[in-house]
């Protein structure tokens, strides 16, 4: 069974993460042995320069990319040994994505790219109530009024407020954010974070947050910071578990 | 997932992709359909012509069985026997000369003894207000004659004037309209002239062994059961030698005309799906490049492989099906447009109907197309992974589909061969139309595959344009391979149509003349050989006159078993389909080439031997020692082989597939042939001194035959070419799709280039150079591919000798240039038109 999160309080754990992609230019050491430990329930700040790895490290716990060397265990799983398909399904059932360009479906209106990740459930119930919940997942965002409404109909906050009832609707065990106000306005990014910590608090989402603003960063329990492939700093955050 | 859920779930993500609308789609609709529209048209419009001979065929039959005899009539026994069964109605027909009573001009016609009861079926139209029995009749002493207009400018005549067919005169009473059962004769050598048939003893032409066909028209009285009356008058008379056909078989010589003519014009349809798959697939391929992002965001979302798959899989197969849809029902009106352009060249109405079975089958093939050309960058699409989405600014992903997708691709084109082959008239020249097109497609392809490779090797140069433009050549994303591709097939389809053409031509026009005779003497009678033989012995000039007797019969069994009964090649088939001219001789003559057996000894006058035909002998499956049966004016002979020629029919020569040896023929009714060689300026000459002397006596000019001939051909081939433009159409579609694509890429490289400081001059021609450099390698694969399928058809199918011809070939190489460069100049001066501002700020 790989939907479970294992008995223990460890949501993701790397232990000596290395990644290295080969491109024309020669190899690139991306990861260069991360150790890190996120429990049940807790949110973690990832900061850090450009190209440090922070997208990477996350994607490597969402079984996007698969490490060079070391340990990866999500949702207490152990991601090697996982076919491309069966690493789809395991995100499907364990992880929700908020990412930095929103990426919605350009063809599905807003209600559609919410309810998508409960279409591509195995229950059939919770297909069926597909698209209920996502109305209500959209109300619970805000957008109760924009249902029909296309991506290229909405603005950027509005956009990435549907990316996040997505992200949440089928209540995932990590939310993986990924520079979720990097493309919005001081204003509209505020109320995207505002709603990712009131769903995650909520739902009780482990969350793995990337930001460069290391104020966003502080509001998480835990604030990492990784530079040049390796995590040089980690430190207590402004969260109720910090 | 449950699979039902999976296929329903595809298929609702499927038709929610599609809300974008059709944009970069519309190319891959419109080459399916041009594709469909082809194949689904021209076989509609050969249903619709065999439909409409089937269903005159009554009419084109001229009752409901018709018998022809060779040579002499029916006796008065089995016309007793046919009057019996229903009404009989007899129709003469004869080559003759006629010949101008006052102006001395003389022309090969095909004359028509008609009774009074012509024609059974359906009406004669005729121009001058007569009804045909008044037309045909005895008026003052002459009788009546109507004819075509092709005899009035041939012997200078006009309507109500005389003319004289052997020793009988005639007035031209009325113009021939419409001849109901006339069958489109293409190898007609003379307009035709219709008598009554009581006026033809008075020509003198009735002669025994001459080559008069009688026909015996039966309208039978109990229409249900004419297999059975058949069956009946073959017992009754089961050596009368009569060839025999009813409804079924009313026009068995147009109708295989016409397989032929479609199985052509198929293969071009089929050249152009084939060029629009490479459009399919380059559209899939792009649209799916777009898709990189949603595709990434689904499997991050859970999606797995096979719900991609088969979710791109469905929306590219509605959109098929829409561009089939579209080319079925183009196709579908192809009879109705048909029988508007045709309707007065054939000697049928077109049946204007619905064809199902051919409009499935282009559908079939468009289907087919699409899954082999689709399914691989559909893979490719599946096997996208999901980090694509962060990735891809680090590492591009080199996206490897699995392996089982090149079987599906295989199995693909294997079907699609095997759908050519089995559905075709002629498997043997469907396979090797199929070989061709692999072969082509992969010379094609490793084309573009050099010059990318030396494009990459090249890149270094001097000048800035030159490597630009070899740069542009090789870089992903580059419209090399679709460019070679497309235009390569459709311009490799025109240079071998022009280099079959132009070789039928030399062969007709330079070669065969040298080695032919310049007229064919038929006819001429046992008691007129003497002085024939005197006349052109003493006529100065003549460089060579053969005579010899001929006579007909027909095949009717082979090494003791009835033709039915024996598989004969396809290339053999003709020799059994009629009479066939027969003739003997004592020696063999000058040039004969005896491949297996030997000759009869000089003076042999025993049992019936005959020397065949080797290549006939190989297509029956016999050879020396075996018998061929002939029924020779209604009497069997059984004849044994003991030689096999080789014969070269193209040479024109005097020769016969099959010569009986002395002591068989001598005693049948038979004329003579002969044929002479003099100077082309002696022609004219001539004929009008063996016209004057022997009036029964029909003259072939085989330079006019030839001439006919070459315009026959010439028609077929502007036919073909007319169609093979819908190839070089879908090959410009998928040309203007490939360089549509990579338009965005070509605009920011001209405006980037820009900032940088080249001048508009140094863009525009650095782009041009690289469509010229394109356009050239693509005309010369193309020459290479096209020469080489005419040399196959010329060498291998039609047997003539192969000459290359430059000129075509050069001119496609030009053609393909202009072409690239043309579509490249568009697409690159909107680019050169678009400001650098918006561009990068957007960047």
């Amino acid at each position: 069974m790989i939907t479970n999160l294992s008995d223990d309080l460890s949501a993701m754990s790397l232990e000596g993460v290395h990644l290295t992609l080969t491109s024309e230019a020669g190899d690139v050491n991306i990861l260069r042995g991360v150790d890190l430990s996120v429990t049940v329930g807790e949110a973690v700040g990832i900061v850090g320069p450009s190209g440090g790895g922070k997208s990477t490290m996350m994607m490597v716990i969402a079984g996007l990319e698969r490490a060079s060397f070391g340990t990866v265990k999500t949702a207490g799983i152990d991601l090697a040994h996982l076919t491309e398909d069966a690493l789809a399904l395991f995100r499907r059932d364990n992880i929700g994505i908020v990412f930095q360009d929103f990426h919605l479906f350009p063809t599905m209106t807003a209600l559609e790219n919410v309810a998508i990740p409960l279409e591509l459930a195995e229950n059939p119930d919770t297909r069926n109530n597909a698209f209920d919940r996502a109305k209500e997942q959209l109300f619970s965002v805000g957008l109760g009024d924009r249902l029909l409404h296309y991506p290229s109909q909405l603005s950027g906050g509005e956009q990435q407020r549907v990316a996040v009832a997505r992200a949440f609707i089928s209540s995932p065990k990590i939310l993986l954010a990924d520079e979720p106000t990097g493309n919005l306005d001081g204003e509209t990014g505020k109320i995207i974070v505002d709603l990712l910590f009131d769903l995650h608090e909520r739902v009780g989402t482990t969350m793995l947050l990337i930001s460069h603003d290391q104020t966003l960063a502080t509001r998480c329990d835990r604030v990492v910071t990784l530079a040049d492939g390796r995590i040089v700093d980690e430190h207590l955050g402004e969260g109720p578990r910090g | 997932m449950e699979m039902s859920y999976r296929f329903k779930l595809a298929f609702k993500l499927a038709l929610r992709e599609m809300r974008a609308g059709l944009k970069g789609f519309r190319i891959f609709i419109a080459c399916l359909a041009l594709g469909v529209a082809a194949i689904g048209g021209v076989g509609s419009l050969s249903e619709a012509i065999k439909g409409g001979l089937e269903k005159d065929a009554r009419r084109l039959l001229g009752g409901d069985v018709a018998l022809r005899l060779t040579h002499m009539p029916a006796t008065s026994k089995q016309k007793i026997y046919l009057a019996k069964s229903g009404i009989l109605s007899e129709v003469v027909e004869m080559r003759a000369m006629a010949h101008s009573v006052a102006k001395k001009k003389r022309t090969l016609v095909e004359l028509k003894g008609v009774d009074e009861l012509y024609p059974l079926v359906g009406k004669i139209e005729i121009g001058g207000d007569k009804s045909l029995k008044k037309a045909l009749s005895r008026q003052g002493g002459v009788w009546g004659a109507i004819v075509e207009t092709g005899v009035f400018p041939k012997l200078g005549l006009e309507l109500g004037d005389h003319l004289r067919v052997g020793e009988a005169e005639f007035a031209i009473t009325g113009i021939i309209l419409k001849e109901p059962d006339r069958i489109a004769n293409l190898w007609s050598l003379g307009p035709r002239i219709m008598v009554s048939s009581a006026s033809l003893p008075e020509t003198g032409l009735i002669q025994p062994g001459s080559q008069i066909r009688f026909h015996y028209r039966v309208l039978l009285r109990d229409t249900g059961r004419i297999g059975d009356w058949i069956e009946g008058l073959k017992l009754e008379f089961p050596s009368a030698g009569w060839r025999i056909r009813s409804l079924e078989q009313a026009t068995p010589g147009l109708k295989r005309f016409i397989d032929y003519i479609t199985l052509f014009l198929t293969f071009v349809g089929l050249t152009t799906l084939l060029v629009g798959g490479i459009g399919v697939s380059n559209a899939v391929g792009s649209y799916l490049e777009g898709k990189v992002g949603a595709i990434a965001i689904s499997k991050c979302l859970g999606a797995s492989g096979n719900l991609i798959f088969f979710t791109y899989f469905m929306q590219l197969f509605i959109l098929a099906g829409i561009g089939i849809v579209i080319g079925t029902c183009a196709g579908a009106l192809l009879p109705a447009v048909g029988a508007w352009v045709f309707n007065d060249m054939l000697p049928v109405k077109i049946l204007i109907d619905f064809f199902p079975l051919q409009l499935l089958m282009a559908a079939l093939f468009g289907i087919l197309i699409t899954f082999t050309f689709a399914i691989w960058p559909i893979a490719r699409a599946r096997a996208i992974p999901a980090a694509s989405l962060f990735r891809d600014k680090v590492a591009p992903s080199n996206v490897k589909p699995e392996k089982v997708y090149i079987l599906y691709t295989i199995f693909g084109g294997v079907a699609l061969s095997a759908m050519t082959i089995l559905f075709s008239v002629d498997r043997r020249f469907s396979m090797w139309f199929v070989i061709g097109a692999v072969g082509s497609l992969l010379l094609l392809s490793l084309c573009a595959m050099f010059l990318k490779w030396g494009a990459k090797r090249l890149k270094k140069q001097r000048s800035t344009k030159l490597s630009l433009a070899l740069n542009n050549l090789h870089r992903p994303g580059a419209s090399t391979n679709s460019v070679v591709l497309s235009l390569g097939l459709g311009l490799a389809v025109l240079v071998a149509i022009a280099l079959i053409e132009s070789n039928l031509t030399r062969q007709v026009d330079d070669q065969l003349p040298d080695m032919a005779p310049a007229f064919f003497f038929i006819d001429i009678q046992p008691n007129q050989v003497a002085s024939f033989d005197k006349v052109v012995g003493e006529f100065k000039g003549v460089t060579k006159h053969r005579r010899v007797p001929s006579l007909r019969g027909r095949i009717v069994k082979i090494a003791g078993k009835t033709v039915g009964e024996v598989k004969i090649a396809t290339g053999a088939k003709w020799a059994v389909r009629g009479d066939r001219a027969l003739t003997y001789t004592a020696t063999p003559s000058e040039g004969t080439k005896i491949v297996a057996g030997k000759w009869w000894p000089p003076d042999y006058t025993g049992k019936p031997l005959i020397s065949l035909d080797a290549n006939l002998a190989k297509g029956f499956g016999v050879d020396i020692g075996d018998t061929l049966t002939l029924n020779i004016l209604g009497k069997e002979i059984e004849a044994k082989i003991t030689s096999l020629r080789e014969i070269d029919w193209r040479s024109l020569r005097f020769d016969f597939a099959i010569i009986f040896a002395p002591g068989t023929l001598e005693r049948a009714p038979h004329s003579y042939l002969a044929a002479i060689q003099l100077p082309e300026r002696l022609e004219a000459k001539i004929e009008r001194t063996v016209g004057d002397n022997f009036k029964n006596v029909s003259i072939i000019r085989v330079r006019e035959a030839l001439k006919s001939a070459a315009n026959i051909l010439a028609g077929i081939g502007d036919a073909v070419r007319g169609i093979s433009i819908v190839t070089i159409l879908s090959g410009l579609l998928v040309l203007a799709g490939a360089i549509s694509a990579g338009r965005k890429r070509r605009i920011y490289d001209a405006v980037v280039l820009k900032v940088l400081g080249a001048t508009r001059t140094v863009v525009l021609q650095a782009f041009l150079l690289e469509y010229c450099i394109l356009g050239a390698a693509t005309g010369l694969t193309a020459a290479v591919i096209g020469t080489v399928a005419a040399w196959g058809v010329a060498s291998l199918l039609m047997g003539i000798p192969w000459y290359f011809e430059i000129l075509p070939v050069l001119g496609t190489i030009l053609l393909c240039i202009f072409v690239t460069l043309v579509a490249g100049f568009y697409g690159t001066w909107r680019a050169m038109g678009q400001k650098a501002s918006p561009l990068l700020r957007n960047e």
